[in-house]
């Protein structure tokens, strides 16, 4: 029942020792991670050994998390400092030009920067969409299929009919506005609704 | 009329007022590729540290000379021994990384025993002499923490990979 839960409720379950409730964090973040050390460069074993390290922190972090919609920003830039670490380490066996090799240069660290932000951006609307209603996501999800369905085909897939599918996304897109993860998300990023984005996903919980 | 679209580091915001933008970002969110399972595993078994966790005192990372642009400056090279302290209110332990193992020392100075711990349950147990100095051969791969118990006091440092 683990997907049901909100994400406050899901940070107090796991911090009461609920191991469904910490399983669902880990499905719901471990893409977040993944993104992030992407970004670095680093060797899959490398990156593995990041990704663990983040989830071992989390672990003895449960306890002090008082605001769960910081939980992103919050993994983000961990991950991120665990993935500056980790290069430094790499760097002791591969051979690294010593003046750039294991700099982060100012360019790639703007262009970081964006990707974080993009992936944060992509997590809230995992979050957003997990507080749908199960046929709401289905929806999203044949909506967003690569290659796409036609209207024709999830008609057939849903049982609704063609005319309603319209309609019926423009509905739920706006029930995807008001969830808890997205306006949490616009607020934080300048009150703003229309614009995403913003320097949220680097905010400390601490 | 459109209101005017903000810029983070020249890339543009999404206007997820727009169905069609929050459509678009939508599909990219939900097709982003899945994780591998083994990592997933690794992240579900973490949480069996959460009863000790819970249970002794945490030590934070104070000092990482990985983290030290100043010591990039001096030349300290790839290969050079890494150091890190961890330090509480009044207890801690230090320690400098090298291919070839682990040299440390509790903090204060005094006799006790450090358990070196690995995220899979394994440990090893080794004494800390009167100065409370030790040693560990090199570990294998991953994030390890230390267990340290002095006299008075036992603590537990955060997750480290080295």
């Amino acid at each position: 029942m683990a997907e049901t839960y909100d994400l406050p409720a899901l940070v107090r379950a796991s911090a009461g020792g609920d191991q469904d409730a910490w399983n669902e964090l880990v499905r719901r973040y471990a893409h977040l991670v993944m993104t992030v050390t992407r970004q670095f460069r680093l060797s899959p074993a490398d990156a593995q050994d990041v990704s663990q390290t983040v989830w071992l922190r989390l672990v003895e972090h449960l306890t002090d998390i008082r605001e769960p919609a910081a939980l992103a920003g919050w993994i983000v830039s961990t991950t991120r400092h665990e993935c500056l670490r980790q290069r430094r380490v790499a760097g002791r066996t591969v051979p690294v030009d010593p003046i750039n090799g294991w700099q982060l240069d100012k360019p790639e660290a703007v262009d970081i920067d964006s990707r974080l932000l993009e992936a944060e951006r992509h997590q809230v609307l995992r979050d957003g969409i997990a507080e749908l209603p199960p046929d709401h996501r289905e929806l999203l999800a044949l909506l967003s299929a690569d290659p796409p369905h036609s209207y024709a085909e999830i008609s057939e897939i849903l049982g609704i009919p063609v005319g309603s599918i319209g309609p019926t996304r423009g509905r739920i897109l706006g029930k995807l506005r008001e969830t808890n993860a997205i306006r949490t998300y616009t607020e934080a990023s300048g009150g703003a609704a229309p614009t995403g984005g913003g320097r949220h996903a680097l905010a400390e919980l601490e | 009329m459109e209101p005017p679209r903000l810029e983070v580091d020249g890339m543009p915001s999404p206007n997820w007022s727009n169905d069609d933008e929050l459509m678009r970002d939508v599909g990219q969110a939900l097709r982003t590729e899945p994780v591998e399972e083994r990592i997933l595993v690794a992240a579900r078994a973490a949480f069996t540290w959460r009863t000790m966790d819970a249970e002794l005192d945490l030590i934070g990372v104070l000092y990482d000379s990985h983290l030290d642009e100043a010591a990039l400056v001096r030349g300290n090279s790839p290969g050079a021994p890494r150091t890190l302290v961890f330090h509480g209110d009044d207890l801690g332990v230090e320690i400098e990384v090298s291919d070839t193992g682990i040299e440390g020392q509790l903090i204060p100075p005094g006799p006790g025993e450090v358990s070196l711990l690995t995220a899979d349950g394994t440990h090893a147990t080794v004494t800390a002499d009167e100065v409370g100095c030790f040693t560990f051969p090199a570990p294998p791969r991953g994030p390890i923490r230390l267990d340290c118990a002095l006299e008075s006091h036992r603590f537990v440092t955060e997750w480290i990979t080295i």
